[in-house]
């Protein structure tokens, strides 16, 4: 009993932040890099760039609301997540960036989608 | 109205009330390009660690209610004849096995306390629902108070289960089939040879 509290009070507490949620698609990828680039200079672009690159893949994060108390979720918040998840490919960039319309979903009061593709210059 | 299109018209009304849309799908891979730009575009550093598989997020949230969907009839027989401890055992342990099926033995060890005390719970309901009813000098006996109290303990129990406990964070299929994209010591781009098994 007294560890379902605990394991109660746990997920009151971690519901309070934005949950992220990840997701990848490789049919597009190329190919993958050897390694990993520091997330938070990756640069994101909303269109297309002229340089040649290759894609590593299309990432999408969901950023949800836990709770009616938790903060609700930001462009900032789904743009970091992807960032890290292009940081982890070994992305330069992250092109074609786009995001959904936010609003409640079935899981979330407050659920904001993105999704962009990760690409390595040649 | 039947059971079946009273499901299927609360599952449209909870889909109706969902507001949140997905971006646009991306287009195709883009293969050819212009001539490239004579400056180049700014790159992040490469940080000295193997590039990582990209991970998903996963639910299975289905599975763990069809655990209990299956084992809620004989669970709530066994609060009538707790000495038949087999009737508690679906409870107990179907949603265990499928934490442990998707790999998440962490979530099973929580699944499984959670259950214990859900079991701990629906006992003392019981026992309190005797206890009213000896107590009862009416011909027909419902006892309000437990079955609030039972009620409480499995739905408690049944969402922190599905909702919070059955996800997982795996790595996408086929990145370790794709080939390593070639980067000389200079950084251009040099020869190499990838395949598919």
């Amino acid at each position: 009993m007294r560890g379902a509290a605990l394991l109660i009070a746990c997920v009151s507490l971690a519901s309070c932040a934005p949950e992220v949620n990840l997701d990848a698609d490789l049919r597009q990828a190329s190919g993958r890099a050897q390694h990993q680039t520091a997330p938070a200079s990756i640069p994101v672009y909303a269109g297309d760039v002229e340089e040649p690159y290759d894609v590593l893949g299309d990432v999408e994060v969901i950023v949800r609301q836990q709770s009616a108390l938790g903060e609700e979720p930001t462009r900032d918040d789904a743009v970091r997540a992807l960032r890290e998840q292009a940081g982890r490919l070994g992305a330069h960039a992250i092109v074609m960036l786009s995001f959904g319309e936010p609003g409640v979903s079935f899981w979330s009061y407050h659920e904001l989608r993105a999704h962009g593709r990760a690409i390595r210059y040649r | 109205m039947d059971a079946r299109s009273a499901t299927a018209s609360l599952l449209l009304a909870a889909l109706a009330g969902c507001t949140a849309t997905s971006p646009p799908p991306l287009p195709p891979r883009r293969v050819a390009f212009a001539q490239p730009p004579a400056q180049k575009a700014p790159r992040p550093p490469d940080i000295a660690r193997s590039a990582d598989p990209p991970v998903v997020d996963e639910r299975y949230t289905g599975w763990i209610l069809l655990a209990d969907l299956v084992a809620i009839a004989p669970l709530v027989r066994w609060m009538g004849r707790p000495e038949d401890i087999y009737l508690a055992a679906p409870s107990l342990i179907l949603p265990p096995v499928i934490h442990v099926l998707h790999g998440q033995p962490q979530s099973a060890g929580l699944s499984f306390t959670l259950r214990l005390a859900m079991l701990g719970g629906l006992y003392l309901a019981g026992r309190s629902a005797e206890s009213e009813c000896d107590d009862s000098d009416e011909y027909i006996c419902v006892p309000v108070g437990s079955f609030f109290i039972a009620d409480a303990v499995l739905v408690t129990a049944i969402t922190i289960d599905s909702i919070f406990l059955a996800r997982r964070r795996r790595e996408v299929d086929g990145w370790r089939r794709l080939p390593v994209l070639p980067v000389g010591p200079d950084g251009r781009p040099g020869l190499s040879l990838g395949g598919r098994f």
